[in-house]
C-alpha cells in the first residue's frame, strides 16, 4: 500500500473529524451534561501501511514495506484527567527501491512500541467551545525495533531499542448525536476524538556496537550484537508520537476504538552509524468497559 | 466565533504536519546508486572497518588511488563487479566477500579445492563398511587391509603389552555448521574412550561454521583438574582507526562432558577456515594440557569474524571485524595455523588409496614421541 493511498484514507478521517465537530459542536456532549469517568481493557489489531527505516550501520538505503500486528492497553479518563499505556507488536517485510533489480535482500522487521501517558485537562483553553478539551501531562514512549536481513550473514539481527520520556498533549472532542431515526442514527451516539501528541525529551537507547557483531567466537549470545545501553537528550534521540483515537460507544458501555499512528524515530550518535525510521498505523481494537461502580 | 474558526485552522495546520508523513521532512533521499558512489562507500567502508590490514601489511590508500581511476560510471555492472573483485582480493581474506544477484567475489586462493583430503580413500581404506554417524560427526575404528585383503580393526599394544591392544579411533568432522549435541560427542568419547590408543579428528577441508562447536568438542579433551581455560583471545573494531580495536577478550572453557584419555591428533589442511582455524588455534591451547598434535597443512586462516552490509547499489558485501590472538599472542594465525606435523598428501599414495596425512597420524599414535 502506497504512503498516498494511506494518506488519502488519513484525509478522510481527518475530514470526519471536522465535519463531525463542526455538525454535533454544540449538542450536549459526554463532558458538559455530567461529570463521568470511564475506564477501558482494549485489545485489538493494527496495519502498518507504511514502515520506513534506514539503518546506516548496515546500509546507505531506506527500507520501506507494510506490516500486520496486534496490540492492547487500558485507559481511565474523566473529564480533568486521562492515563493510558498500550502497547503493540508489527510484523512485516520492508526493502529498497533496488529490490527485485540489484537488491536481492530484505528485511523481516518485528516492532514492539509502547506509550503511556497521564495528561490533565487545561480549561481555559477551549473554555468557549464547550465539547473540546485541551488536556497536557507527561508521556513516556518505547519503540523497540528488530531487523533481520540474512544478506548481512553475521550482522543479519538489528536492532534500535529507544525510550524516552517528555510532555505530552493532547485535544479532544466528546460528541453526542441524537438520534434522528434514520440509518446509523436511530439511537443517540457517543463518540470521542482525540488527537495525541508526545515528544520525549531525554531517554536511553540500544543499538549495535561499532562492528555490528556481537563477541559470538568468544561465546556470547550470537543475537547481541554487542548493543550498550546509552542516555541521551533530544537531538540525539528524537522520538515524534502522534496518534488520532475516536471512540464509538456502544449502548453496553463498552466501545470500539478506531485509530491512527503515526511515529517517527531517530538515533542521531553512536559508534556503529544513525539509524531512523517510522510507521503509519490504522488500527481497530474492542474496549471494555471496566468502570466498575461510579 | 471567529476564535473557534481560528483555533479549528490552526489545529488543522498541526494535524497535517503531524500526521501526514512528515517524516519526509527528516529522512533524506537514498544516496546515488552509481558505479563511483559504491566504490567511494565500499572502500570506506572497509578502510573504517577491516580488521588485519596492518598483519597483511596493505595500504589501502594506494588501493584507492589505483582502483578510484579504473572506476567509471558507464562500466557494465558485470565489469564494474570484476574491478571491485580484484580490489577486496587484495585483502586475502575469505571473509571477504561482494553479493551481487549474478555472482559472489571471494579470496581465490581458498576458493581451489585442497587436494589434501579424499572421502573416497578415507572410507575405503580406513573404515568398515558400517562406520557409525553420529549427529554431524562419522567415526570408526581405523581399519588396515590384512594379508587375506580383508579389512580388520589396527591395533596396537600399548607400552608392548601384548595383552592390552588398543585401536585408534576415528572422527569426520566436515563442516562446524553442524551442531554436535551433547549426546554427539559424548557417546563417541564413551565408544572410544577405554578402547582406543589415540583418536584422529579429521577436519580437512571443513570450512567452518559455529564456533559454539568447539567449545563444546574442547570441554571433553581438557582433564577435569584444569579448570576454567583459555583458548585464545578476541578483540574487536570499535572505531575507523587502523588500532581501534576493544580489550583482548578471552575464549573460556571448563571441563564438562566425557573426557578423553588417549592422544589426539587433529587433522588439518588448507581448507579449514573460519571456525575451524578457530579450532586449531583452541587445540594449541589444549595442547598445553594433554598430548594433542596437529598433523597436515596449515589452516587457511578466517580468524577475524565478519560483518555484513550493503552498499547505495544495493549490493551486498561482508569481511572481518575482528582479530583472534592464541594463547602464546600468535596473531598470524590469520594467515593459517600451522601444523606440528607438516605432511601434505603425496600423489603417488593417491593412486595407491593411502591417506598421506592420515598415516602419518597414525604412524604418530603408535610411535611417535607425546
Amino acid at each position: 500500500m502506497s504512503t498516498t493511498w494511506s494518506l488519502r484514507i488519513l484525509s478522510i478521517f481527518l475530514l470526519s473529524y471536522f465535519t463531525f465537530s463542526n455538525a454535533y459542536g454544540q449538542s450536549d456532549t459526554l463532558s458538559n451534561t455530567q461529570k463521568y469517568r470511564e475506564q477501558f481493557i482494549f485489545f485489538g489489531t493494527n496495519l502498518n501501511v507504511s514502515s520506513k527505516s534506514r539503518d546506516a550501520a548496515f546500509s546507505p538505503l531506506l527500507f520501506e514495506g507494510p506490516g500486520i500486528g496486534g496490540g492492547g492497553g487500558f485507559v481511565t479518563r474523566n473529564e480533568k484527567f486521562e492515563f493510558l499505556i498500550d502497547g503493540s507488536f508489527t510484523l512485516g517485510l520492508m526493502s529498497t527501491k533496488l529490490a527485485g533489480t540489484t537488491d536481492t535482500g530484505g528485511n523481516i522487521f518485528y516492532t514492539v512500541p509502547a506509550h503511556a501517558h497521564a495528561l490533565w485537562t487545561i480549561n481555559p483553553v477551549f473554555k468557549s467551545t464547550p465539547n473540546a478539551f485541551l488536556r497536557l501531562g507527561g508521556a513516556f514512549d518505547f519503540s523497540g525495533n528488530f531487523r533481520g536481513n540474512f544478506s548481512y550473514t553475521n550482522s543479519a539481527l538489528n536492532f534500535d531499542y529507544i525510550s524516552g520520556i517528555g510532555p505530552g498533549a493532547q485535544v479532544g472532542w466528546d460528541v453526542h448525536i441524537n438520534k434522528t431515526g434514520k440509518f446509523f442514527r436511530k439511537r443517540d451516539r457517543d463518540l470521542t476524538f482525540l488527537w495525541t501528541v508526545s515528544i520525549p525529551i531525554m531517554g536511553t537507547y540500544m543499538r549495535p556496537s561499532y562492528n555490528t557483531i556481537s563477541d559470538f567466537t568468544t561465546g556470547a549470545n550470537f543475537i547481541s550484537g554487542g548493543g550498550e545501553q546509552h542516555f541521551a537528550l533530544i537531538g540525539n534521540l528524537v522520538q515524534l508520537n502522534s496518534r488520532l483515537d475516536m471512540y464509538y460507544r456502544l449502548h453496553n458501555k463498552n466501545a470500539f476504538r478506531f485509530f491512527y499512528e503515526w511515529k517517527y524515530y531517530a538515533v542521531n550518535e553512536g559508534s556503529s552509524g544513525n539509524s531512523q525510521g517510522a510507521y503509519h498505523q490504522l488500527g481497530f481494537a474492542f474496549m471494555f468497559n471496566v468502570t466498575g461502580k461510579k | 466565533m471567529r476564535t473557534n474558526q481560528f483555533k479549528t485552522a490552526v489545529l488543522s495546520v498541526f494535524v497535517a504536519v503531524f500526521l501526514f508523513g512528515c517524516e519526509n521532512l527528516f529522512i533524506e533521499k537514498d544516496p546515488g546508486s552509481n558505479h563511483r558512489e559504491s566504490f567511494e562507500y565500499l572502500w570506506k567502508k572497509v578502510d573504517e572497518q577491516y580488521s588485519y590490514f596492518e598483519l597483511k601489511k596493505i595500504n589501502w590508500d594506494s588501493v584507492y588511488q589505483e582502483y578510484s581511476l579504473l572506476v567509471e560510471d558507464d562500466m557494465r555492472q558485470e565489469e564494474f563487479f570484476s574491478l571491485m573483485f580484484d580490489m577486496l582480493k587484495i585483502l586475502e581474506d575469505g571473509h571477504v566477500n561482494l553479493y551481487s544477484p549474478f555472482s559472489v567475489s571471494r579470496y581465490p586462493e581458498l576458493a581451489v579445492p585442497d587436494s589434501n583430503y579424499s572421502t573416497r580413500i578415507v572410507r575405503s581404506t580406513y573404515l568398515s563398511e558400517q562406520y557409525l554417524i553420529t549427529g554431524p560427526l562419522q567415526h570408526d575404528f581405523i581399519h588396515r587391509i590384512d594379508d587375506n585383503g580383508q579389512k580388520v580393526i589396527d591395533t596396537l599394544h600399548v607400552n608392548g603389552n601384548p595383552n592390552d591392544p588398543r585401536g585408534i579411533g576415528y572422527v569426520r568432522y566436515s563442516s562446524f555448521v553442524s551442531l554436535i549435541s551433547n549426546y554427539d560427542i559424548d557417546y563417541v568419547i564413551s565408544r572410544y574412550g577405554a578402547s582406543t590408543a589415540g583418536l584422529i579428528i579429521d577436519v580437512r577441508s571443513n570450512g567452518g561454521g559455529s564456533p559454539l562447536n568447539i567449545f563444546q568438542l574442547c570441554e571433553r579433551f581438557i582433564p577435569a583438574d584444569a579448570g576454567e581455560t583459555i583458548l585464545y583471545y578476541s578483540r574487536n573494531k570499535v572505531g575507523p582507526g587502523k588500532d581501534d580495536f576493544d580489550e583482548w577478550i578471552p575464549a573460556n572453557i571448563s571441563p564438562s562432558g566425557l573426557y578423553y584419555p588417549g592422544r589426539i591428533v587433529i587433522l588439518t589442511d588448507r581448507s579449514c577456515y573460519s571456525a575451524t582455524s578457530y579450532f586449531a588455534t583452541a587445540m594449541k591451547a589444549v595442547q598445553k594440557l594433554r598430548d594433542v598434535k596437529i598433523i597436515g597443512v596449515p589452516t587457511g586462516g578466517g580468524l577475524g569474524a565478519p560483518r555484513g552490509g550493503q552498499l547505495p547499489n544495493g549490493w551486498y558485501y561482508r569481511m572481518s571485524v575482528t582479530q583472534t590472538r592464541s594463547v602464546d599472542g600468535d596473531l598470524d594465525f590469520e594467515l593459517g595455523v600451522p601444523p606440528d606435523i607438516y605432511v601434505t598428501q603425496k600423489p603417488s599414495d593417491y593412486q595407491k588409496n593411502i591417506d598421506t596425512i592420515l598415516e602419518v597420524a597414525i604412524d604418530e599414535i603408535k610411535n611417535g614421541q607425546w
